[in-house]
């Protein structure tokens, strides 16, 4: 009984902000990008696995926690909450931010569904959601260079889900339920190639995996604060996420594939570490090569297991807290280093584009320097008219603190040992 | 009461009645109009006395005054008789009350006399059993028809009848011809004892030359079918639409029954067959061809009725093989062209009044402003094009069936062309109807009467897709397709 | 004689005998024509509903009359047709609303919604037919019907349009009607035989008339369904008024060549004898050839209901190709399209339709910033396109999904690239039109702008597309719902098609 209301309630994280992305009901509600989260705070409080499949639902799609899912749920919630802090500040003009919201929402829901979902199709239905709402935030009020990441991201979108659709084709034809807990094994009896390398490439576009990372470091550059945050959360999280469930582990073993695989990560991550050492004009550029870096790393993980498969059982626990643990550190290295990508921008942004939410950020990024770091403003006057406003946004000042500050430095520090630990064994 | 209706000699009213009222109407001017719908009203309840009786007792045959053949007049009516004498009673209908709106005073008092003759006339040629009786009554048609097509006056009108007269005498003097040959070869008239007597012979041979070639310059058939795009072009509507619908298919039923019941078993049948199947398949295309040129919507109809004359004529080389089939389909495609022919033309006829000209080009501003007569139109032009589910379409699937169960696949390509072209033709009109045209113009008020008699008539034509089993069922009474079918 | 034996031709009257009330009616008796139009699209969905419970629960419904010796007009409300009908009610209800708005104060509305009623009876007819000769009766009339909505606003262009759509379909329906005939001096019969056709008993010696057959009652069929090289007249048709294009894409005309196709195959030949005469195959390359040729023209149109008309060619041809590929999930695949297509289209219609009716907008160029003026509208229109592009969980998902897994399952792989590359052009060309719309600053000036006050339309133009877009999107999440298309289809495949 309980079970089943739980289950219920998995089903109103997702549908909850899918409802709240209609204008015409988030412009009505105090802050909406908070609300929408609370029913998936809920869940991440709910005690025990649980699942509900909703026999109407196409395919009778299936939601489902576990143990490893919830610290996946628990980082998305975390970075959401961040990214809904973060932009607490454009409540200035209503028409940008109705749009602003309602694509925030979609990716949100998309997003939520994505980490709950327990079956292929879910997954995909989701994650097709969450890109096309990413999309949204990433090319809005944007400049020539996010329009660039955007219509990247965009065809790497389409081509990836088109290359998943065929996978999933693949996996339908095998199975009769596509649950994530018979559909690897499965795949990999059937041993079937085209299946692996359909959801391989499909979740390395996703994922910016080099050598498809153009738009990830393209996406780097926006000045929109809200993509750059959600970034490794959002669509390359997931898209790792992805490929470690749908990916053919099982009893044989795809050698060739598995090897190939592995050599990939490994020049992906050669050649992040090439461009790391050579490009540090830009610090918020430097996250980007760290992605790549370690998305070559989870890939070099994959390939290792897909080689061997008797070796994955014993390390595929860990793969969901290093996505954990990435993201988080990630997401707070974005925030800081947000400020050395602002100051170079600040006036040329502004004599760029007179959009409003441009100002915004650019106020943002201002607050975050004058609070964090005592940098000194270009423009002292907009500051003192604006201060009155912005003692409101104090309120959030705590949680962001929490997230920010040392203790996201040295997670980053910790994380890199890790993975240097993880290549030497 | 039952049996005086069964008994009742209706085959003499039928010819009686017009030919009364007729005379009537020439006498007494002033109720002409009225006398003519009510003749016509009664002829047609007359038909359907005759058709219960025929339906009850099989064939009817009337020996005139007593004396049988081979002595005295005989009036034999069967399935197919009755057919004919149904198609003439519905567009008469339709035509005279059409006519009691369209014509004025002056001409009505010379309408409807002539008008009732014509009917009696094509009465009598339905119900004779001789040879020389079908002379007589197609020689009465003739001349009625003539001086129908006269009736507007003026020097088109005139021009076309006389060479109408011309063609229509023709006609009738070699059909005359062919009579006297058999007469003189055999000795009777009637139909029955010729079929008996008649032999293999020259003397049949020539007679059938005269006598088809006389037909078929009276049914219009392409290479005959001078006469017949200006006697049209130029006669009142409800007077072409007499001409097309039932005085031509009149000539069309002598040949049909000739063939069937003395010819065909004994001319060189084959060779005949085919030759009158390619001048119908050169009809069909040249007519519709020509059709298709027309700049006026009448001799645009006109064209179109050389071109279904040339389908009935298809049915000669089907029916070599299967004889019922083919003369169902061909007489089926008889009816409803005789329908919608008379709608299409009371149509045009409405157009014609409303905006004082019927070229095609100028047409949009009038059909829009008559969607009655538009209507009409399109759905008299649907059972022309062989659309489903109208009269048109049931003649043209049966004979299809016909053509391709013998793989008479050369005769498929030409009905179907046939029937795309009359589409072309037929919505080179109809496009019209649709367009914005610019500021109405002058126009003359048409009576309801006659854009209803159009309208109905052309439903007619549609639903006689739907009577295909009684329609069929009645044709074959008396089985009067039955002799060829013998024929090996 | 009970209700059974006159509930199709009841269907079918409904909407006829208003058409015909509402041709008599004088030009402004705008709210009776309303109220006939309602009334008869209403009782028209009641009595489709009530079919539908009764087919599901295994009743018979069926009308005969006699036309011909031998041949019968049969209308008989099976699966299939079930399946076809409730598609054209519920959106001849919707489409109706939307033409009385769209068409307000403009002249000739008797006429235009007289015919509009033909259609749909046409429509009705061609879903119900029991043989082939009262599926060509049908399908004929649904041709004239058509004509004069093609042709309905008067201009030069639109007579031509309208000349160019019979030239294809009176051809076409000579064609068919060779087929038929040819068919019927065969076989004696043109009944339609669910589970495997009348054909197979045929001897040997006939096969290459049956081939012959067959290509000339698939091109008949073709010419309304659009198959490449039949498919001029559509873009043409588009001077259509908007719910014209609307319901003649979703539903009337080519859907019934479509459906005709899918009748040719599975209860004329039955699809292992056609498989077995091999003519499937080129069926499947044809209309796979015609998903992507669609696609690919579709890119290059400025103009957006062209654009869509192209988009729909490639889209009919889905259900050609499920067909074609003779499997049974295939099958499936292709006739839930027929659904799922109709309710995007119809949406995409829409929107364009409300587009220029409220802000002038003909062209996809001048569409820059519109989802800021039209949020609603371009929100329909937005799962429209996904559901094209075959975006879960939309509808156009769910038909992918079953035609790719039926070619995979006769092993017939190559579909799946077919289907990826019509999923990337429909990205390819229905994407851009999103991102200006969204993601674009409108101008200063629309090309032609109405006042509906604060509203962003007319409500009765903005209900039909939220509507339709809420189905599509419903079709496919509550895919697998009791009465759910794609539940339906595996009725229809499971009772029509192969023998359990």
């Amino acid at each position: 009984m309980n079970v089943t209301t739980f289950g219920i309630m998995l089903w109103v994280a997702v549908i909850f902000p899918l409802l709240l992305a209609i204008p015409a009901l988030h412009s009505r509600l105090p802050w909406p990008r908070y609300i929408a989260i609370i029913p998936a705070i809920i869940v991440t409080l709910l005690p025990g696995e649980f699942f509900l499949a909703l026999p109407w639902i196409i395919f009778e799609s299936e939601l489902a926690i576990n143990g490893e899912m919830r610290w996946i749920l628990t980082m998305t919630v975390m970075i959401w909450l961040i990214a809904a802090t973060s932009t607490a500040f454009s409540k200035n003009d209503i028409s940008n931010d109705r749009t602003a919201t309602t694509f925030f929402l979609l990716t949100l829901a998309g997003n939520m569904g994505t980490v709950l979902a327990n079956d292929l199709v879910a997954f995909f239905c989701f994650s097709t959601l969450m890109g096309y709402g990413f999309y949204g935030m990433l090319i809005q009020n944007s400049n020539a260079e996010t329009h660039r990441a955007a219509r990247y991201y965009l065809w790497c979108l389409i081509a990836a889900d088109l290359l998943l659709f065929e996978a999933l084709l693949l996996a339908g034809f095998e199975n009769n339920g596509l649950h994530f807990e018979i559909v690897p094994t499965t795949m990999a009896e059937a041993s079937s190639s085209l299946y692996l390398w359909a959801v391989f490439i499909g979740f390395a576009l996703k994922a910016g995996i080099w050598p498809a990372h153009l738009w990830l470091c393209t996406a780097f550059k926006s000045p929109n604060l809200l993509p750059v945050l959600l970034l490794s959360g959002v669509p390359v999280a997931m898209a790792l996420l992805g490929a470690k469930r749908w990916l053919p582990f099982g009893e044989s073993a795809f050698f060739d594939s598995g090897i190939l695989i592995l050599m990939l990560g490994m020049v992906a991550m050669l050649y992040a570490l090439l461009k790391f050492a050579t490009h540090l004009s830009s610090k918020l550029m430097l996250l980007a090569w760290i992605t790549i870096l370690m998305t070559g790393l989870f890939v070099t993980a994959l390939g290792y297991g897909l080689a061997y498969p008797s070796e994955w059982v014993r390390y595929q626990h860990y793969l969901q807290p290093f996505i954990v643990i990435f993201v988080v550190c990630l997401t707070t290295a974005t925030l800081i280093f947000a400020r050395s990508h602002a100051v170079p921008q600040i006036s040329s942004l502004e004599l760029q584009s007179k959009s409003k939410l441009n100002l915004n950020i650019i106020k943002i990024q201002h607050w975050v320097n004058n609070k964090y770091l005592q940098l000194k403003l270009s423009s002292r006057t907009s500051w003192v008219k604006t201060a009155k406003r912005y003692q409101r946004i104090l309120f959030w000042q705590k949680p962001f603190e929490l997230t920010i500050g040392w203790s996201g430095r040295i997670t980053m520090l910790v994380v890199l040992g890790l993975s240097l630990a993880w290549l030497a064994s | 009461m039952e049996v005086v209706f069964k008994e009742f000699p209706w085959v003499a009213v039928l010819i009686l009645l017009p030919l009364l009222g007729g005379i009537v109407c020439f006498l007494f001017s002033g109720i002409a109009k009225f006398t003519g719908l009510m003749t016509v009203f009664f002829t047609a309840l007359s038909v359907l006395g005759l058709g219960w009786q025929i339906f009850d007792n099989g064939v009817y045959r009337h020996a005139v005054g007593g004396w049988g053949a081979p002595l005295g007049i005989d009036l034999y009516a069967d399935g197919l008789s009755l057919l004919m004498l149904a198609a003439t009673a519905f567009v008469a209908l339709g035509v005279s009350v059409y006519s009691a709106g369209y014509f004025e005073r002056g001409y009505s008092t010379r309408f409807w006399p002539i008008w009732l003759f014509l009917l009696g006339a094509l009465n009598a040629l339905f119900l004779t059993a001789d040879i020389f009786n079908l002379y007589v009554t197609l020689e009465l048609m003739g001349l009625a028809a003539v001086a129908l097509a006269g009736l507007a006056g003026g020097k088109n009108a005139l021009t076309g009848a006389m060479r109408y007269l011309l063609a229509t005498l023709l006609g009738s003097l070699v059909y005359l011809l062919g009579v006297a040959l058999l007469y003189h070869g055999f000795g009777t008239v009637d139909i029955t004892l010729l079929a008996q007597r008649a032999e293999a012979s020259p003397v049949i041979w020539a007679a059938f030359g005269l006598i088809a070639a006389g037909l078929m310059l009276k049914t219009a058939l392409f290479p005959l079918h001078f006469w017949l795009p200006p006697a049209h072009g130029s006669a009142p509507p409800p007077v072409s639409a007499l001409l097309s619908a039932l005085v031509v298919k009149a000539s069309f039923y002598i040949l049909l029954r000739l063939w069937l019941e003395i010819f065909g078993p004994l001319v060189s049948n084959t060779d005949v067959s085919t030759l009158f199947g390619l001048l119908g398949a050169a009809a069909i295309l040249w007519g519709s061809v020509q059709a298709l040129r027309q700049t006026r919507l009448k001799l645009m109809i006109a064209y179109s009725t050389v071109a279904q004359i040339g389908y009935l004529f298809l049915a000669f080389p089907l029916a070599t093989a299967a004889g019922v089939a083919a003369w169902s389909a061909a007489m089926y495609l008889a009816f409803s062209h005789a329908l919608a022919k008379a709608a299409m033309f009371l149509a045009a006829g409405n157009m014609l009044r409303f905006g004082g000209h019927d070229r095609i080009s100028d047409l949009d501003r009038v059909v829009q402003r008559l969607p009655l007569a538009a209507a009409a139109f399109a759905l008299a032009g649907m059972s022309i094009m062989g659309l489903p589910p109208s009269g048109g379409f049931i003649g043209k699937w049966l004979m299809l069936e016909v053509a391709i169960k013998q793989g008479r696949w050369e005769i498929v390509i030409v009905m179907i062309l046939g029937g795309l072209l009359a589409a072309a033709y037929i919505f080179k009109v109809l496009g019209h109807t649709f367009t914005q045209a610019p500021s109405p113009h002058e126009s003359k008020a048409v009576p309801a009467s006659m854009e209803w008699s159009a309208l109905l008539l052309a439903i007619a034509a549609v639903l006689l897709g739907f009577l295909a089993i009684p329609v069929l069922s009645l044709l074959n009474i008396g089985n009067p397709f039955g002799i060829s079918e013998v024929t090996p | 004689m009970n209700w059974n034996t006159w509930l199709p031709v009841l269907v079918v009257i409904s909407s006829m005998l208003p058409g015909l009330i509402i041709f008599g009616l004088a030009e402004h008796r705008v709210r009776l024509r309303t109220i006939l139009n309602l009334f008869g699209a209403v009782v028209k969905l009641f009595l489709v509903g009530w079919m539908l419970w009764g087919v599901y629960h295994g009743q018979h419904f069926e009308t005969r009359l006699m036309l011909l010796p031998g041949l019968e007009l049969v209308l008989r409300a099976g699966p299939l047709s079930l399946m076809f009908i409730t598609l054209s009610s519920i959106l001849w209800l919707v489409t109706t609303i939307y033409a009385i708005a769209y068409l307000e104060d403009s002249p000739n509305r008797s006429r235009f919604f007289g015919f509009f009623s033909l259609c749909v009876t046409a429509t009705i007819g061609v879903a119900l037919a029991g043989n082939l000769i009262t599926f060509l009766l049908f399908y004929e009339l649904l041709t004239l019907a058509t004509y004069p909505l093609v042709v309905h606003r008067g201009t030069e262009e639109a007579r031509r349009a309208g000349q160019s759509y019979l030239r294809y379909t009176i051809f076409g329906g000579a064609l068919l009607l060779i087929g038929t005939v040819w068919l019927y001096s065969l076989t004696g019969t043109l009944e339609f035989a669910p589970q495997g056709g009348f054909l197979s008993e045929i001897g040997a010696e006939h096969h290459t008339s049956l081939i012959i057959i067959f290509a000339l009652l698939i091109a008949g069929f073709g010419v309304k369904a659009a198959l490449f090289p039949l498919h001029g007249w559509l873009p043409k048709a588009m001077v259509a008024p908007a719910p014209v294009s609307a319901l003649l894409h979703a539903v009337a005309v080519v859907k019934a060549g479509a459906f005709g196709i899918v009748r040719v195959v599975y209860d004329v030949f039955g699809v292992e004898f056609a498989t077995d005469l091999g003519v499937t195959g080129p069926l499947a390359w044809l209309a796979a050839f015609t998903i992507i040729y669609g696609s690919l023209r579709a890119l290059f149109q400025d103009d957006l209901k062209r654009r869509l008309a192209y988009s729909t060619i490639s889209q009919v041809s889905y259900i050609a190709l499920g067909v074609a590929i003779a499997g049974p999930i295939a099958a499936i695949g292709g006739i839930i399209h027929l659904v799922h297509q109709g309710l995007m289209k119809i949406t995409l219609f829409f929107c364009a339709g409300n587009l220029a009716e409220t802000l002038g907008i003909h062209k996809i160029s001048e569409m820059n910033g519109v989802g800021k003026r039209m949020p609603w509208t371009m929100a329909a229109f937005t799962i429209g396109a996904f559901g094209m592009i075959g975006a879960p969980p939309i509808a156009g998902f769910v038909s992918k999904w079953y035609l790719g897994t039926g070619a995979l399952e006769v092993g017939q792989g190559w579909v799946l690239i077919v289907l990826a590359g019509s999923s990337l052009l429909n990205a390819a060309y229905f994407l851009p039109i999103l991102h200006r719309a969204w993601f674009r600053d409108p101008p200063n000036n629309w090309p032609h702008e109405h006042d509906f006050g604060r509203k962003e339309t007319a409500w009765p133009l903005l209900f039909p597309p939220i509507v339709t877009a809420v189905l599509a999107l419903a079709a496919g999440i509550l895919a697998s719902a009791p009465f759910s298309p794609l539940e339906w289809g595996q009725i229809v495949a499971q009772r029509e098609f192969y023998k359990p």
